[in-house]
């Protein structure tokens, strides 16, 4: 699995990543490809995660999820009840 | 019929500003069109986008009510986009939020929830675009760097949904162009899809109507006689053309003018005892085009009526003016005082 574009992200990112790829699967990559800022880098990391047999893909990705967000934890270790503003 | 005396000094004047509902330029401005319009009806695939997601986890999901407004919510939680450049915002409240958050990611860590719903709301601006079957297609993109606190909303669509039995409502805020774009094109589809055409049309704006023997006429136009139109006092109103009932109303205010909104009450027959004439009591008269007349037949549809708030009226038989007169109430009746 060719992975060095979704490891490249930055951890808020890869956790968007692996959250569409585990609803989406393929279908994810169109779901992101419209982004403003970089719609084709996150469209083809989808790709190169979802391509995967779902077999090797589902663990694979929960486990990048997990440290995504384990990421961003200790970069803001706040703990939010809300969501927060977007933007 | 005719009050006399003492009883002048139970009328009391017809206040519009009082008695009339004030609306907004722009709520007029887009009643014929982008607020009547029906945006499910030109995102024919956007329930299949989400179907099979939601059955994959199990959510049972319902769109309750899709509506567009010129209302925007306040403060709000939300994501922004572009739609061709123009800024878009997608926004629910607090509690939506919970009743997503709970269907599609229950018990999940607080970093994580925010994420969830930034690709949910990813999610929805894609299938709309990837729904859209208007006749142009547009750029749209999910931007992160805009602030959707900061958009400047013209308008918006409400959307009331249920996941699994609780209701939750995301609002979309459309820009100037957004709204301007729909408001035209469910104009240009009302046009195309209407099954007659419409003539343009002078129409009068009356309150009420007597039937008057003849003899009587030169009484109930004599100035300084008041006249009990028998009608409570409301904001109803009655457009008609050529002496035919053309559709119902209720009389508003728009700044320093009268405004109509078009209603679907029941036309009244026009009837009257041989013999006798029939006085009409008006605001005054318009004279609208085809295409007004078609997007007028909408019910809530508003238009400017281009008369100065006033309460002026005339007294016309066949539309011919034989008497001004003043409105006001009596004993919460319309009664008029010819001048």
């Amino acid at each position: 699995m060719d992975a060095k574009r979704f490891r490249a992200l930055p951890a808020e990112k890869r956790a968007l990543l692996a959250i569409a790829v585990l609803l989406d699967g393929r279908e994810a990559a169109v779901y992101l490809k419209n982004d403003a800022v970089n719609g084709v880098g996150l469209h083809r990391s989808a790709l190169d995660l979802a391509t995967q047999p779902p077999a090797l893909r589902m663990p694979f990705v929960g486990t990048m999820l997990r440290m995504a967000i384990e990421e961003m934890e200790r970069i803001d270790p706040e703990i939010r009840c809300g969501v927060g503003h977007g933007g | 019929m005719e009050q006399q005396g003492e009883n002048r000094a139970a009328l009391t004047v017809w206040d519009p500003v009082r008695s009339l509902c004030s609306v907004a330029a722009e709520q007029v401005r887009y009643s014929r069109g982008f607020l009547r319009c029906r945006p499910e009806k030109w995102f024919p695939g956007f329930a299949m986008q989400w179907l099979p997601l939601m059955h994959s986890l199990g959510i049972e999901l319902k769109f309750c009510e899709i509506k567009p407004l010129i209302q925007t919510p306040g403060q709000a939680f939300g994501f922004a986009g572009t739609v061709d450049g123009e800024p878009l915002g997608m926004v629910l409240d607090e509690d939506s939020v919970e009743i997503l958050l709970e269907a599609v990611a229950p018990a999940a860590r607080s970093k994580i929830r925010r994420v969830v719903l930034e690709y949910l709301a990813r999610r929805l601006l894609t299938s709309l675009a990837i729904s859209w079957s208007g006749p142009e297609s547009s750029t749209v993109q999910f931007d992160t760097e805009l602030d959707v606190q900061q958009i400047r909303a013209s308008g918006a669509v409400k959307m009331v949904l249920s996941a699994n039995g609780q209701q939750a409502m995301v609002w979309l805020m459309l820009g100037p162009v957004l709204v301007d774009k729909l408001d035209g094109l469910w104009r240009r589809q009302l046009h195309a899809t209407s099954r007659q055409s419409h003539e343009a049309v002078d129409v009068h704006l009356e309150f009420a109507h007597l039937t008057v023997p003849p003899a009587l006429l030169a009484t109930y136009l004599k100035p300084g006689t008041t006249v009990d139109l028998e009608v409570p006092v409301s904001d109803a109103v009655l457009m008609v053309s050529a002496s035919r009932p053309l559709m119902t109303g209720r009389l508003l205010r728009c700044g320093d003018y009268f405004a109509i909104e078009s209603s679907n009450d029941p036309l009244p027959v026009f009837q009257w005892p041989i013999g006798t004439t029939r006085l009409a009591v008006e605001l005054g008269q318009m004279h609208w085009e085809g295409t007004l007349v078609r997007e007028m037949s909408q019910p809530g549809a508003m238009c400017d009526t281009g008369i100065q708030i006033g309460d002026r009226v005339s007294m016309t038989i066949n539309g011919e003016q034989v008497a001004e007169a003043v409105l006001r109430t009596y004993q919460g009746r319309l009664v008029v005082s010819v001048l």
